[in-house]
């Protein structure tokens, strides 16, 4: 027991004070928190500077309506009158005082615009947040109203003739029925990408940590004081420390960002999150399949990376296993469209698929409760029977170097192991 | 279960093949307490396996293994000590805090492994490298490390294979004080090893195995006076010129390199005096001629020819 504490220990610290963990842990949360909001702030901040455009209407109508439109009544964006002068003089006149910054642009509607003649925008910045968010809403909507009008109708007929319809949905369960405007589904997708990547991240680290005594010649060293089994569990359970340390730190800082936007109510989103169907035993369940889905998948990059050699071997050899990680992600999308379907059910009980599908069938409340027990007992009949396996590979293949074993000799490690 | 007094290894008729090539065959080795075996023999005769299978680290297929008289138990892991033939220690871990690693696997207490390991580097000189990573230190240095690493424990029983490969004579003399040191400190030493002058230097008992079978087992003595008795012979010669006389298939089987004298076997129903006269007859000048017992190398190397 105390032999498999220092293997423990010592797989725990080698990881932990790397540099890799450090930047990834510490570092990563941070880029991530700035790639979200600087875009944020860089949007509060060109909101702050006043827009000032001018137009060169030929209609003759557009222009009245355009200043009718929400960007201009709300003072989004300010009217300056053209020059006087025939359009043309009119526009080279503006062109100049895009120039020298005077205006932010203008805009030239062509007297054909009712028989589908385009709007066209000048100016110096064209920024996307301007152009498609404010502005060609609001030429639209000006342009519709002027083709009411020509039609006979009222200019406010346009605005009932282009309206959208949205289809509120809402999620029939046992528990009852519940407004679903795709919270669940993302919510679900989130959870099911989270327990894929963390399980690709830690095989893979899992994959190294199984091939050090071997690249680094210790195998002997070690085997004439442990069994192999001590040492692998110890190297399973070191590495999965160091996940749930890496894990501990990242949802510190989501909680702390969490509890930073909500008092700043900065995010109109806060509401959208309070939606989202996640429980405490949706995460007790998420936590119980990324153990398992650990368990299993290290087990198996634990014997790949007792066959190998080398790290360049090892990672040659990984494939056919993470293969089996990548499938519930390619398969997903038929979980996230019909998660009460037999064959969502019947894919999410494949023990390598189920820490990612199942998850996501539980958010979106598609799982009966007798298919906890049943899928907890696959997960750990699967463990077993991986560690069993990986147990007689790992035992023979530390003490092999060189040459890689082919399937046939791979049985019989497997039988006579 | 365990016996005090059995002896510190004892292999009854092992046998281990992998596929068709029988790497020990029927190998019976009994090593008594407080000794230092050599374990000796041609690349390929089956001296690692011998070692791996008393160590438990690879099943042998027939046969029984004992150590410490006892079967090896997790509590008889603990008190043997290796030194694989492979060196290897983990790259990037700290010196000392490898040995601390290396102790616990043998069952020490962290601060007594720390205190002891400490004591050894400063013994070895590599008390400033105690925090320095592993990879920043020279290979020699790497194997005094990996040392310390077998012996930290107190052993009862030391398994060294090659123990003294790559490193410098100055090193190999501060080892072998430490192996004759564990000794006497009650510990049986196994150990395996090419160089035949080590071994004479060292070892009390020798066992030689070729082509995965023992074919020498005794006390260096007693490997002599036999050799001795079966009329082996060598020469200790110097000449002052005339190097043909060396070559002469003739007369001589193998000649050794002592820098201040050569070592000279002679052919099978060879006399001694038959080698003088040649000598003298070739006209040089005979500084030394001395009849003496085989070395070891001399035994090794005519029984690995056989």
């Amino acid at each position: 027991m105390s032999k498999l504490i220092a293997v423990l220990r010592r797989e725990y610290l080698a990881r932990v004070r790397s540099k890799w963990f450090i930047v990834t842990t510490i570092l990563a949360p941070v880029l991530l928190v700035a790639a979200m909001a600087l875009p944020i702030l860089l949007a509060v901040r060109s909101a702050e500077r006043v827009i000032e455009i001018s137009v060169v209407d030929e209609t003759g109508e557009f222009t009245a309506e355009l200043l009718r439109t929400d960007a201009f009544v709300e003072e989004r964006v300010h009217y300056r009158p053209p020059p006087s002068g025939d359009s043309e003089s009119a526009r080279e006149a503006l062109q100049a005082q895009v120039l020298s910054e005077e205006i932010s642009g203008y805009m030239y509607v062509p007297p054909d615009l009712l028989d589908g003649g385009e709007i066209e925008f000048w100016a110096r910045d064209i920024g996307p947040s301007l152009v498609n968010g404010t502005l060609e809403p609001a030429a639209t909507q000006a342009a519709q109203r002027v083709q009411a009008r020509a039609l006979g109708l009222e200019p406010e007929a346009a605005d009932r003739l282009t309206r959208s319809v949205d289809l509120d949905t809402y999620r029939v369960t046992e528990e009852g029925a519940a407004r679903e405007e795709g919270q669940s589904v993302i919510a679900a997708h989130i959870l099911a990408l989270t327990i894929y990547m963390v399980v690709l991240l830690y095989g893979a680290m899992m994959l190294r940590a199984a091939v050090a005594e071997k690249s680094s010649k210790t195998v002997e060293i070690i085997l004439s004081s442990l069994r192999p089994w001590q040492l692998m569990l110890g190297k399973i359970l070191g590495v999965g420390a160091v996940g749930l340390t890496q894990m501990a730190v990242w949802l510190t800082f989501i909680a702390l960002a969490l509890v930073y936007v909500a008092s700043a109510q900065a995010l109109a989103g806060v509401e959208f999150l309070q939606n989202i169907p996640v429980g405490p035993d949706t995460l007790i369940l998420f936590l119980g399949l990324f153990l398992t889905g650990y368990f299993l998948y290290g087990g198996m990059y634990a014997s790949v990376g007792a066959i190998a050699s080398t790290e360049q071997e090892a990672s040659q050899l990984q494939f056919p296993v993470t293969m089996l990680v990548i499938v519930p992600i390619l398969v997903i999308p038929i979980v996230l469209e019909a998660p009460t379907s037999t064959a969502s059910a019947i894919l999410s009980w494949i023990p390598f698929f189920t820490p990612v599908l199942f998850i996501a069938r539980y958010v979106l409340g598609s799982v009966e409760l007798w298919e906890i027990p049943l899928i907890f007992a696959l997960q750990i009949a699967t463990i077993l029977l991986v560690a069993w396996i990986g147990g007689r590979i790992y035992r023979v293949g530390l003490l092999m170097t060189g040459k890689r074993p082919t399937v046939p000799e791979l049985v019989r490690w497997i039988r006579h192991g | 279960m365990s016996d005090q007094n059995g002896p510190a290894i004892s292999l009854d008729g092992i046998y281990k093949a992998y596929g068709e090539k029988v790497a020990v065959e029927d190998l019976d080795l009994y090593v008594s307490r407080s000794t230092i075996c050599g374990l000796l023999g041609p690349n390929g005769a089956g001296k690692t396996t011998t070692i791996r299978i008393i160590l438990d680290i690879i099943g042998a297929d027939r046969g029984s293994v004992g150590v410490l008289g006892g079967t090896l138990t997790p509590e008889t892991r603990d008190r043997v000590g290796y030194l694989p033939e492979e060196r290897g220690l983990y790259p990037k871990m700290k010196v000392l805090e490898l040995l601390v690693f290396l102790g616990e696997l043998k069952g020490m207490r962290r601060h007594l492994a720390s205190e002891r390991a400490t004591e050894w580097l400063e013994r070895l000189d590599l008390g400033d490298w105690a925090d320095k990573k592993v990879q920043d230190l020279s290979r020699g240095m790497q194997q005094k490390a990996q040392f310390i690493g077998t012996v930290l424990h107190e052993p009862d029983l030391l398994i060294l294979d090659e123990p003294f490969s790559g490193l410098d004579p100055l090193n190999v003399d501060i080892l072998k004080e430490i192996v004759l040191e564990q000794r006497n400190r009650g510990a049986t030493v196994l150990f395996s090893t090419h160089n035949m002058d080590q071994a004479e230097r060292l070892c009390e008992r020798v066992v030689m195995i070729k082509d995965a079978r023992k074919v020498l087992d005794g006390s260096l003595s007693d490997i002599k006076r036999e050799a001795w008795l079966q009329g082996h012979r060598q020469i200790l010669l110097s000449l002052d010129a005339e190097d043909g006389l060396l070559k002469d298939p003739s007369l001589v089987a193998s000649v050794e390199d002592r820098g201040t004298h050569v070592a000279v076997s002679l052919r099978e129903g060879v006399e001694p005096q038959q080698l003088l006269e040649a000598a003298v007859r070739a006209g040089a000048t005979v500084n030394r001629f001395e009849v003496s017992e085989p070395s070891l190398h001399e035994i090794f190397v005519s029984r690995a020819r056989e």
